[in-house]
């Protein structure tokens, strides 16, 4: 991997920031007036004046979105219109139950849905095959807050095994980890064996049987190292999700992180700390795509070598 | 087995070779159809000798070659390595068998794991049979590189940093690494330009003559068929129709399918008058093949007794056959 592959990928990431930060601003300014809702409508035009002038929207709108990029160059996202406090403050308090949550939802789904995948394309068309894939396409068609709620009615309503909400324990987990992580264990069943398919039928497969070549080597070397590069792209998208999805999810087991926040935040109108939840999400999937430009760029020769010709 | 007798072996002889594919999902409603790629097919071929294997696309010619390496299962019929059948070998016996039969693919890149520079690649084999120490197989490589006349800076790179050309002559490196006595090579140039295909092809030739390789070449090329092959079979729709020395086949096919063939290859000569023998339209599907001579539907010369019985291949000379109720009014 050379210099200019990183330059040329970290420009790219800077700009699509800057257009999703932009475009952030731009929406929540035209989704109504925030002070309306914090100080009710009945209250007097100075007393709106105040706040106004307070949280900086009475400036001139270029003005403001100077300030705004400003802001997340200090790493200042502005106050809490609820309880006064810095909006990066608030979200990064709960950040860590979210990434709690995320982080194992996503192991969920990956030693779920890859060896699945894998496991289906080796034994293509047998009945094997046909419930893995028929079980993946169920876990991916089907909506988190439904597969929720149904889990609650089961495990907690019926079987009264574990806790419906908090974050209490291990057993508060799992619930939400199972909702959150099919889904995703769906998608990357089905994509993993369509890649590992198409590689299991490349002639240097039947090389390799024909040289000799041990079945498990023949899987492990050249089929799965292979199929792994169009599965390392869709994990590394799968990552820039990791705060964004699972807003609902959370919401149904009451789990107290960042996407709840966003729920109860954009109900009572708190810009900042919405604003701030956006910008964490928009950097998250930047950083998430650049990462699987890079690994791409390693597990790929023919990206790795194609962008070092570019070169000369 | 040894001395005199080893000598009337056939290097590689396939016997009533049957490969039946199943298709399509298994319903409640009706039987899965099933393709007959490959239906009854003989042959053999001697160590150092070049049979071609000629055919239109589907005729079961690739098949064939899968079979004969054993990298493909038989539903039913036997190939036999040296006398030896490779059905109901030992893995082990499978496994170093590998060293004596190997194959050369149509399309060079697919045939190249992308994430493997090439001398790794032919040097791979070498690993999985533990030939020699590290050093003599680096050695090996070298000298297989030299063999198939592959510039050394070109070693490391990656397969897709190489020409069509170049990626085919890595596969012969491949392939003949371990030293084997057979090469099945499956149009191992109709995915090269026409001025590599000449190449490649010499290079096959100047390789069999150096190391005593036999080849079953596989191939829709006639003309190709006619520069490398000393004897050629000619396969319609999973079965062989002629078999012959190439002389006797170019300048008297028996069969009208190869008739039809050789009529059509063409002749660098303007003002040369043939008669060209043109088929009417697709072969016949093998799911749902002819009754009788399976050529039937196209055969220019088909008469009743074609659509009932089936004709076997009967001798004309002592290396040549044919499967055709007429044949007598055209082999002479």
């Amino acid at each position: 991997m050379n210099l200019r592959f990183v330059c040329i990928k970290l420009l790219r990431a800077m700009l699509t920031a800057l257009i999703v930060l932009t475009f952030v601003f731009v929406v929540l300014r035209l989704s109504g007036d925030p002070i309306e809702n914090l100080v009710g409508d009945e209250a007097p035009a100075d007393v709106v004046e105040y706040y106004r002038a307070k949280y900086g929207l009475d400036r001139p709108i270029f003005e403001q979105y100077v300030l705004y990029f400003q802001g997340i160059a200090h790493g200042d996202m502005g106050i809490s219109f609820r309880d006064q406090r810095d909006a990066l403050d608030v979200v990064i308090e709960r950040l860590p139950n979210t990434l709690r949550l995320g982080l194992v939802s996503f192991a969920f789904s990956l030693l779920m849905g890859i060896p699945l995948g894998i496991v289906a394309a080796l034994n293509r068309n047998t009945a094997l095959d046909r419930f893995t894939m028929g079980f993946a396409v169920f876990g991916y068609s089907i909506p988190n807050f439904f597969l929720g709620i149904v889990l609650i009615l089961a495990f907690t309503m019926w079987l009264r095994v574990l806790p419906s909400s908090g974050s209490g324990s291990v057993w508060h987990m799992i619930m939400p980890v199972v909702t959150l992580g099919t889904a995703g264990a769906g998608s990357l069943a089905r994509f993993a064996r369509s890649s590992m398919l198409e590689v299991l039928n490349k002639s240097y497969i039947l090389a390799a049987k024909a040289k000799g070549v041990p079945r498990l080597r023949r899987i492990g070397w050249h089929a799965l190292p292979n199929a792994a590069i169009p599965i390392v792209t869709i994990i590394g998208f799968r990552l820039g999700d990791l705060i964004a999805g699972s807003v609902v999810t959370e919401t149904v087991f009451a789990w107290p992180g960042v996407g709840r926040l966003l729920v109860t935040s954009v109900g009572s109108r708190d810009l900042a700390v919405v604003q701030a939840i956006l910008i964490l999400v928009a950097f998250t999937m930047v950083i998430a795509n650049l990462l699987v430009d890079f690994i791409y760029g390693w597990v790929d020769p023919r990206i790795r070598v194609s962008s070092a010709l570019e070169k000369d | 087995m040894s001395g005199a007798a080893a000598a009337a072996v056939p290097l590689l002889e396939v016997r009533d070779l049957v490969r039946h594919f199943r298709i399509g999902a298994r319903t409640p409603f009706g039987k899965r159809a099933t393709v007959r790629a490959v239906d009854g097919v003989s042959f053999q071929l001697d160590a150092g000798e070049t049979l071609g294997l000629v055919g239109e696309s589907g005729c079961g010619k690739s098949t064939t070659g899968r079979l004969a390496l054993g990298i493909d299962r038989p539903t039913s019929g036997d190939v036999r390595f040296e006398g030896r059948p490779l059905e109901g070998l030992s893995v082990e016996a499978w496994r170093r068998l590998r060293c004596d039969m190997q194959m050369v693919f149509q399309d060079p890149y697919g045939a190249l794991d992308p994430r493997i520079p090439v001398a790794e690649q032919i040097r791979e084999p070498l690993d999985i049979h533990g030939v020699g120490t590290a050093v003599e197989r680096k050695a090996r490589v070298d000298e297989m590189l030299e063999a198939v006349r592959l510039p050394r800076p070109l070693r490391e790179r990656y397969p897709h940093e190489l020409s069509g050309g170049q990626q085919q002559r890595v596969v012969i490196a491949r392939a003949l690494v371990l030293r084997p006595k057979l090469l099945v090579c499956d149009e191992p140039v109709s995915a090269l330009d026409v001025s590599v295909q000449a190449q490649v092809v010499n290079l096959l030739a100047s390789l069999q003559k150096r190391l005593a390789l036999a080849y079953l070449f596989i191939s829709h090329d006639l003309k190709i068929v006619r520069h490398i092959c000393q004897r050629v079979a000619v396969m319609y729709l999973g079965e062989v129709v002629e078999t012959a020395d190439r002389r006797d086949l170019f300048d008297g096919p028996i069969h009208p399918y190869s008739q039809s063939l050789i009529s059509a290859i063409p002749v660098p000569d303007p003002s040369a008058r043939r008669e060209r023998i043109l088929l009417k339209g697709d072969p016949p599907s093998p799911i749902d093949v002819p009754t009788g001579c399976r050529f039937h539907t196209r055969c220019p010369f088909a008469e009743a007794v074609c659509t009932e019985r089936k004709p076997a291949l009967r001798a004309f000379g002592p290396r040549r056959l044919a499967a055709c109720h007429f044949a007598e009014r055209w082999a002479s």
